[in-house]
């Protein structure tokens, strides 16, 4: 199966499943957990369906297209099911029957993994779904997104797509994956990767990212004050990725690494903050024209 | 009475197989806590579970609680009887508003003289069918896990919301022949309800069952048949049985043996149906240290790494592979996380360690304490003087403390965080330092928690490095009020203060490497290092610092000794003599409490000791000595002591203790004859502090007075 066909089936399982399908966002992160799509549709307590492809990128996980796994930019199918229905992991075991792997000659396993992110002070709890070994997916019901209570419960499943393809091409190398019929993963992306990994490692330039790290920090704190949330939102996705970059780079040390996680935590919280304060305002307004 | 079996399931989604041994125990005192609580009778009380289940089975419940007989009280005997001794209104009354026939009234005695109307009314016990519901909605809400979760459900007990460890799915309870009903919501209308079915493997099944399909339920006996038809051993120990017996069969067809470290009953926790199969990888990766490899095996993947083969046997949740693809796609995987493992090994080894130094500056210990590299150069003064003090070549310990916290900025290290230490070790030795160096840097996270066959240093200069590390942590940690809190211990300040008492008892036994000196000075010379201005700022601190580690002592030591010797020895001191001492004391008290001369000294020590109180000694004058058993007394001590003196000096404590014992009867004659408290007040005085010497002599080996009569044997 090729990638592309990968994602189409996934995509087509889920909406066929009632499934909004949507499509990545247009700004640079490290998961799709990140996506508005996520990070702000778990607030609150109306239900949602959504799932996506998200490149993620990881500046330092860079390999300049040397290392067969590791990758500057993966993709990421997402899938967040608000509230999580009962048969989910049953739902979840079918899709990948769905892309061919037959349960009953595999060893498909649920190891605890719980999940955490201290920028989106976000965390769940569930597991590492495993493949004879091979970790594929993410499976977690969410507890805390923007440093809140969620309820109800959204189920956040991560499906890394490089991986489980893969698997299902029996291939070793990233780069030998079939993208599509007769073009291979590294004829689309070695490029991307090579000159992604040198940017991340020598290419930036620190002094501007510094200076961007703090104007973008300060930005998102502006609008949200101007009542602009979501805009706020996406200047909190740029100074987490510029951080990923000055991170890359060795250009944080122990100590400071704390503080500005701390800092994107910050206005991350502040964002989910604002945002359920305008979602109840908006439930108590639609009460009272009931009335 | 009669009894029937209870049968008891919670199917769940998958849960941590390092919390299932311990839960499946909860179940078990968490369900009998509740059967006692409505007295309920039970008997054998039997748990198992996989990772997708619990079970509790109890094969003879009492249908219902026992009768119970209650006295119903009226009005008081005086209203209720007239003068003919007929009832009056008010008693017939009482009988008539309960129900009872007023012959059936009895004089009831609360009190002295207080006496009342009453009669016995049997009570009938509850049904069992009737308490269960309750019984179990209590056990779930009980049972622990180290981490909660939310899942949208809801426990019908008043309390609403229900957290716990993984959603529960599915849940058979059944007594006798009859479904318990119990129901938990989950929000939006959808509830899990207790019925008669199971569900066994989620994939596999034998030919007479379809995997993944419900079965019915209606004993334990066909509880386990049908989950054995669905591919699921419940029981623990049979699972780990039948695992241990294909690993040993692999090891026999790869002629190779198993490396330790992985622990077959946890990974018996992981799967409900066992297999094996065996996996190599390329052999290049044997290059790397076993350290790494079997980090990689064990800790990420669970596997069991095969000693000096490029093979390990993989865990498998499937029973068999006929295909063949679970033993690729586990060989492939290894193969990936070697080849990270292999470059993060080649990144690290082509820079020396030392160069590293310099960068621990950005590299944070604690915020109000700066970064490692001034935790390391903390460190040097306090291992030096460590070394200086047991004999240890300082050169040695000075380079080990220079490198040891190198290794926190390797590559591998980021990576797999579990082997700080041991990486800065091999590299170490890679780049040439001696055996001394390299040994002590690659254990001085050691030990790391306090089991028996918990890792060591390896050498003496490992012990000091570790020890000075420990030390350095508590006093720098105390010293900004950083202190642990209820269950919380980011730092693991409990865990390093154990290991700072575990090397100071064992390093002889294990080294051949005696630590002579005092808790009370190393805690002194290691506040002296944290240095200005946390040392003098913060005396209180210290006296935090000194009674968690009596703390800690106590709760070593009371794991061999009793209390009351421990609180024998502790009061003549627990931190101003070496940890060694205070257990050879412990160990010649244990063996002497026995014996009958002991506990008859140990009533003399308490008595003298009440007849002290707080009075200053003086020294005894021979010549107020007065009554023959004083003089008697007052010579057997001293021709006793000289001798004591020496083998306590030797730390003989129970030959010691044995010399002083041969004094009893003079000290019991004393006792008998002698009024110390006289009109005298110089012959008195005289008599107290010939007490005194006698307290003072037994004092130097523990404080006998300690020891609790009753608990003579």
């Amino acid at each position: 199966m090729t990638l592309q066909e990968l994602i189409l089936t996934l995509t087509q399982y889920w909406s066929d499943r009632g499934v909004l399908v949507h499509q990545p966002y247009d700004i640079e992160m490290g998961a799709g957990t990140m996506h508005p799509e996520t990070f702000l549709r778990v607030l609150g307590s109306e239900p949602w369906r959504v799932v996506y492809v998200q490149p993620s990128r990881r500046p330092a996980d860079g390999r300049y297209g040397e290392n067969p796994n590791r990758l500057y930019k993966h993709h990421q199918l997402q899938l967040i099911l608000k509230p999580s229905p009962q048969d989910i992991q049953a739902l979840y075991l079918d899709s990948l029957a769905a892309c061919g792997i037959d349960p009953s000659v595999h060893d498909i396993r649920f190891e605890e993994d719980n999940w955490e992110s201290p920028t989106l002070g976000a965390w769940g709890i569930g597991w590492q779904v495993v493949l004879d070994g091979l970790e594929i997916s993410q499976f977690t019901y969410f507890q805390q997104a923007g440093g809140l209570e969620l309820h109800p419960v959204s189920v956040e499943i991560t499906y890394g797509l490089e991986r489980l393809d893969m698997y299902l091409q029996g291939v070793d190398n990233v780069y030998d994956l079939e993208w599509a019929p007769g073009v291979s993963y590294g004829k689309v992306r070695f490029r991307d990767e090579v000159e992604g990994t040198q940017y991340s490692f020598n290419g930036s330039s620190v002094a501007m990212c510094r200076r961007h790290f703090e104007d973008y920090l300060k930005e998102g704190g502006r609008l949200l004050k101007a009542g602009m949330i979501l805009p706020a939102y996406e200047f909190c996705l740029k100074s987490s990725h510029v951080f990923n970059i000055l991170d890359a780079r060795g250009a944080i040390s122990v100590s400071e690494r704390t503080a500005h996680i701390l800092k994107v935590r910050n206005l991350a919280c502040a964002v989910a903050a604002a945002y359920v304060a305008t979602l109840e305002a908006r439930q108590v307004e639609q009460e009272l024209l009931r009335e | 009475m009669k009894r029937l079996p209870f049968l008891w399931e919670i199917g769940c989604e998958e849960i941590p197989a390092k919390w299932l041994s311990p839960l499946i125990e909860d179940l078990r005192d968490r369900l009998a806590e509740e059967l006692k609580e409505v007295a309920l009778d039970h008997g054998k009380l039997e748990v198992y579970g996989t990772l997708r289940r619990l079970v509790a089975h109890v094969p003879r419940l009492a249908e219902k609680q026992e009768d119970c007989d209650e006295m119903v009280i009226g009005p008081p005997l005086e209203i209720s009887r007239d003068d003919n001794n007929m009832w009056t209104r008010a008693a017939l009354g009482f009988a008539k508003k309960n129900g009872i026939d007023p012959k059936n009234l009895e004089i009831v005695e609360r009190a002295i003289g207080k006496k009342y109307v009453g009669f016995q009314k049997t009570v009938k016990g509850k049904k069992a069918t009737e308490l269960l519901p309750q019984i179990m909605t209590a056990t779930l809400r009980n049972l622990t896990f180290p981490k909660f979760m939310m899942w949208d459900a809801i426990l019908l007990d008043g309390r609403g919301s229900f957290p716990f460890g993984r959603p529960i799915r599915w849940m058979v309870g059944i007594f006798g022949t009859k479904v318990i009903p119990l129901e938990i919501r989950i929000e939006g209308g959808a509830s899990v309800k207790t019925g008669r079915q199971s569900f066994g493997h989620r994939f596999l099944a034998s030919d007479q069952a379809k995997a993944g399909a419900p079965f019915t339920v209606s004993t334990f006996h066909s509880l386990v048949q049908g989950l054995k038809k669905n591919c699921v051993i419940l029981d623990p120990l049979q699972r780990s049985a039948r695992l241990e017996k294909a690993v040993q069969k692999l090891e026999k067809k790869a002629k190779a043996q198993r490396a330790p470290g992985l622990d077959i009953d946890l990974v018996a926790q992981l799967v409900e149906w066992p297999g094996v199969v065996l996996g190599t990888y390329p052999e290049e990766f044997l290059a790397l240290p076993d350290e790494v490899r079997h980090t990689v095996l064990i800790h990420h993947q669970h596997y069991l790494p095969l000693e000096g083969k490029p093979s390990f046997i993989a865990v498998t949740n499937m029973g068999s592979d006929p295909h063949g693809y679970i033993q690729k796609g586990s060989e492939r995987v290894v193969a990936a996380r070697l080849r990270d493992a292999k470059f993060f090994w080649d990144e690290d080894m082509a820079r020396p360690l030392e160069e590293r130094r310099d960068e621990l500056e950005g590299v944070l210990f604690h915020k109000k304490l700066g970064s490692y590299r001034r935790k390391v150069e903390r460190m040097l003064p306090l291992a030096e003087w460590i070394a200086q003090r047991c004999h240890v070549r300082e050169i040695s310990v000075r380079r080990a403390i220079e490198l040891s916290k190198c290794d926190l900025l390797t590559s591998m290290v980021r990576e797999f965080p579990e082997l700080q230490g041991i990486m800065g070790g091999i590299y170490s030795r890679e780049q040439g330092e001696c055996d001394e160096v390299w040994k002590a840097i690659y254990s001085h996270y050691y030990p790391l928690g306090f089991g028996e066959a918990e890792m060591f240093p390896l050498n003496r200069e490992g012990v000091v490095v570790s020890l000075t590390d420990k030390l350095d942590l508590l006093t720098s940690m105390f010293s900004v009020g950083t202190l642990p809190t209820g269950s919380r211990d980011p730092f693991g300040l409990r865990r390093a203060a154990l290991g700072v008492i575990r090397l100071l008892l064992e390093s002889e036994k294990r080294l051949n490497f005696p630590i002579e000196v005092s808790l009370e000075t190393l805690l002194t010379e290691a506040y002296r290092n944290v240095g200005k201005p946390y040392n003098e700022v913060n005396l209180d601190a210290q006296a935090k610092l000194r009674e968690f580690f009596i703390e800690r002592l106590r709760y070593i030591f009371e794991r061999d000794f009793r209390y009351d010797e421990v609180n024998a020895v502790f009061s003549i001191g627990a931190l101003n003599l070496p940890v060694t001492d205070l257990r050879c004391r412990l160990e010649a008290i244990r063996s002497l409490r026995g014996s009958e001369n002991f506990a008859a000294l140990s009533i003399a020590c308490k008595r003298v000791r009440n007849i002290l109180g707080e009075q200053s000694p003086i020294a005894v004058d021979p010549k107020l000595l007065v009554e023959t058993e004083e003089e008697e007394l007052y010579r057997a001590l001293r021709n006793v002591s000289p001798r004591a003196n020496l083998e306590i000096q030797r730390r003989e404590y129970e030959i010691a203790l044995k010399t002083l014992s041969t004094i009893r009867p003079q000290v019991d004659q004393f006792f008998e004859k002698v009024l110390v408290r006289t009109e005298d007040k110089a012959i008195r005085s005289n008599r107290l502090a010939l007490l005194n010497l006698l307290y003072t002599l037994f004092n130097r080996v523990a404080d006998l007075s300690e020891i609790t009569a009753d608990s003579f044997s």
